[in-house]
């Protein structure tokens, strides 16, 4: 009975084979530690490299042109900052590097390239220049001579605000509370209207988390099948089997051999990171209790993940069939690239839009490509993370997928036939529309 | 019951412009042993490959075990290609195995078949380690396994011997001659015209694309209709050019003689004796089929050059 069916005897041996070849390699072993070891790895380095910058960082030199000089209590507010400030000149007259006076900036920048080439050198983060109005609404320069990064510039920026906002309200007549008063910085707190969604944004970062996971499994796995036909035909392996079982078998047992590597793959992930965060979230409950997110009753994203596995399933056979085809159409390792670039652009075109679709999930140009069959895999996870997808949609997506899917492997099919047996020279464009007509 | 295991009937197949096989009609009987011979590039690969549906004859039918090859049919021959191939990586016992699955074999009666066989064939010990520790020459007997693992009713070898040492050929032909007399068919190509001679009933010729002669080798001798004589000397070779002599081919230790229709052997045996030459040895025999399908395909070549003038 199970003889002529699609998951003969035949296609097993050959998924059975393909999954036990990659399971027991070194790349196995090897990427299915990696990939835990990075994750934790992107979640510690930013904290210890934001550690180390800021005690090696250079001084931010302050030209101070006003009469008041704010640049004191500039300086101060800087160092709970952690940022090193200090003035370089106190007098007005001579403000400059070189003690000459500053009248504008262009001077301002003359004086600082002359004395970077003394033998003196001073080395700074980068230049504040205060001109003499700030109080009166002139305007604050900052100079760089490497870029300082976002984070510093806002410290200076938020300090001098701070520091001229004061002056303004005591020149106004308030006093110091007072003014304390009026500083207070107002925050928004952002709540989801149901309390098990989580905290708002983590689900959006889930989402763009497993977009970003299955843009990699295609790309791996996709690439994967296609050298896994090639080596086939390389090593004249094709040969045999082709005398023992149907092209479509080949291809079918390979696409789900390979699959069953990945879901494998991810499951030992989802297990090793599940686990870890959940001892993480645990030991961190009473901190962020204290924030007032109680972690017991956020619900775990069931839907998220399970129609990401829906979509990873389908996107998968959409695209192994394409890379199966890719691999039948060349010959040799170095015409491979050729062929797998264009195989790789569906797949990378999703991932570049991504964040622009995360900030609109429900536009329309989004809503339109993540119905498109070859964008859905990717899109779709994101928009469901992000935003209420209406099931029709969902459905809609889902049904052009397998419509496409099948559509293609047909396609895929007949070329991997014509194409597993080739040697020698690639053939042409026309050539390969005559296999897929003709199969 | 007497239906043959292969029957081509005039099959054709040509890549882009040039002929691989023409018109190429062909029945093999159920347990016989059939060499399919001719010089490289004359078409046997292509012929092999269309027998077992890697590739569709261009016009033609193509029947084997009565029918159209299906998975039936499929598990019920034996391929051993001319390119080798091995997943390299792979335990020499676990690829024998899936070769073995693919045939419909159950995955531990094709391991333990696929050990007895490694230990016949002196591989034994190798058994779990990886093709691609092998030498070229062992690799070649695990590929050779892999034919007749699922005990195949028809064997197809493209070159089996091709690169073997003669003890490893001998130990090869041992197995296929085995195989033979428990009832398989074999269909063998070579260009190897003496292996064939020594072990095959039958053979088909083509050269060309085209088939230059089919069948037992005692009636494709017979039939060749040219007298032949093995004559060894000391001497001039003057006396060759004797209107009896249609063909010589100095094998170095010999000459081969094709005699020209209705020549008497006597005359030219005379005539060498009075040019003074001492002869060591001076035979009537068969013609190898070396000499007929040299005279044959040369044959067809003038032909052919003749329609092209």
């Amino acid at each position: 009975m199970s003889d002529t069916g699609p998951l003969n005897r035949r296609v097993r041996s050959v998924a059975r084979r393909e999954f036990l070849a990659r399971v027991r390699s070194r790349w196995f072993l090897f990427s299915t530690l990696v990939v835990p070891l990075l994750f934790l790895g992107a979640m510690i380095l930013p904290a210890v490299l934001v550690d180390r910058s800021t005690g090696e960082s250079k001084p931010l030199l302050i030209v101070d042109g006003t009469e008041e000089r704010l640049s004191d209590q500039l300086i101060e507010l800087l160092r709970e900052d952690d940022v090193p400030a200090r003035r370089l000149s106190d007098r007005t007259a001579d403000a400059g590097p070189e003690g000459v006076p500053v009248r504008d900036l262009d001077s301002l920048r003359s004086q600082i390239l002359a004395h970077e080439t003394g033998p003196d050198d001073d080395q700074a983060a980068a230049w504040l220049y205060l001109p003499p109005d700030l109080m009166q609404g002139g305007e604050a320069t900052l100079v760089e001579d490497r870029e300082i990064g976002p984070l510093l510039r806002r410290s200076v920026s938020g300090a001098l605000r701070e520091v001229v906002t004061t002056r303004r309200l005591a020149r106004a007549g308030l006093s110091g509370p007072a003014i304390d008063d009026a500083l207070r910085p107002v925050s928004v707190k952002v709540e989801p209207l149901r309390v098990e969604d989580g905290p708002a944004g983590l689900r959006q970062a889930l989402g763009f988390m497993f977009a970003m996971a299955l843009y990699v499994m295609f790309i791996v796995y996709g690439q994967m099948i296609a050298r896994g036909v090639l080596e086939e035909k390389t090593s004249d392996i094709v040969e045999i089997l082709i005398s023992s079982l149907r092209p479509w078998e080949m291809m079918l047992g390979k696409i789900l051999g390979i699959g069953a590597v990945g879901l494998t793959q991810v499951a030992i992930w989802v297990a090793v990171i599940g686990i870890a965060s959940v001892l993480g979230l645990a030991s961190a409950a009473p901190a962020l209790a204290g924030l007032g997110l109680d972690i017991s009753k956020v619900a775990f994203p069931w839907d998220l993940i399970l129609w990401s596995m829906v979509y990873f399933f389908t996107g998968y056979l959409l695209y192994s069939g394409v890379f199966a085809a890719a691999g039948a159409m060349v010959t040799s390792e170095q015409d491979i690239q050729q062929v797998l670039i264009p195989a790789l652009i569906p797949i990378v075109l999703p991932i570049l839009v991504l964040p622009a679709a995360m900030q609109t999930p429900d536009a329309a140009w989004v809503v339109v490509m993540s119905l498109i069959p070859f964008f859905s895999p990717i899109l779709m996870p994101m928009r469901i993370a992000s935003s209420y997808v209406p099931a029709w949609q969902s459905l809609l997506a889902i049904a052009l997928l397998l419509v496409t899917t099948y559509l293609l492997a047909r396609a895929a099919g007949r070329i991997y036939r014509m194409g597993i047996l080739m040697k020698g020279k690639r053939p042409n464009l026309p050539e390969f529309a005559r296999w897929i007509r003709h199969g | 019951m007497n239906e043959p295991v292969i029957r081509l009937q005039e099959i054709r197949k040509s890549f882009g412009s040039n002929r691989a096989v023409e018109d190429l009609s062909f029945e093999l009987p159920r347990g016989s042993i059939c060499g399919l011979l001719g010089p490289n590039g004359a078409g046997k690969t292509t012929t092999i490959r269309m027998i077992l549906d890697i590739v569709g004859p261009d016009a033609g039918t193509v029947q084997v075990f009565g029918g159209p090859v299906t998975h039936e049919t499929r598990s019920r021959i034996g391929y051993l290609p001319e390119e080798r191939g091995m997943y390299q990586r792979m335990q020499v016992v676990e690829q024998l195995a899936f070769f073995g699955e693919l045939k419909g074999m159950r995955r531990s009666e094709a391991m333990r078949e696929a050990r007895g066989w490694l230990d016949r064939l002196g591989l034994g010990d190798r058994a779990d380690d990886r093709v691609e520790a092998l030498s070229k020459g062992m690799q070649q007997k695990v590929q050779f396994i892999a034919t007749v693992l699922h005990r195949p009713e028809l064997l197809i070898l493209d070159e089996p011997f091709s690169g073997l040492d003669p003890l490893n050929v001998d130990l090869l032909r041992e197995v296929v001659l085995e195989r033979q007399r428990d009832g398989a068919t074999v269909l063998f190509s070579t260009h190897m015209i003496e292996d064939a001679e020594k072990i095959c009933e039958r053979v088909c010729m083509i050269a060309g694309a085209r088939k230059v002669l089919d069948g037992p080798i005692r009636e494709v001798k017979r039939s060749a209709g040219l007298e032949h004589l093995v004559v060894a000397y000391q001497g001039s070779p003057e006396f060759l050019s004797h209107p009896a002599v249609a063909s010589a081919t100095d094998h170095g230790q010999w000459v081969e003689i094709g005699l020209a229709p209705g020549a008497d052997p006597q005359a030219l045996l005379r005539r060498a004796l009075e040019t003074g030459v001492t002869i060591d040895r001076f035979e009537r025999t068969e013609p190898s089929l070396r000499e007929i399908f040299l005279e044959r395909a040369g044959r067809r070549r003038a032909a052919h050059n003749g329609n092209e003038t």
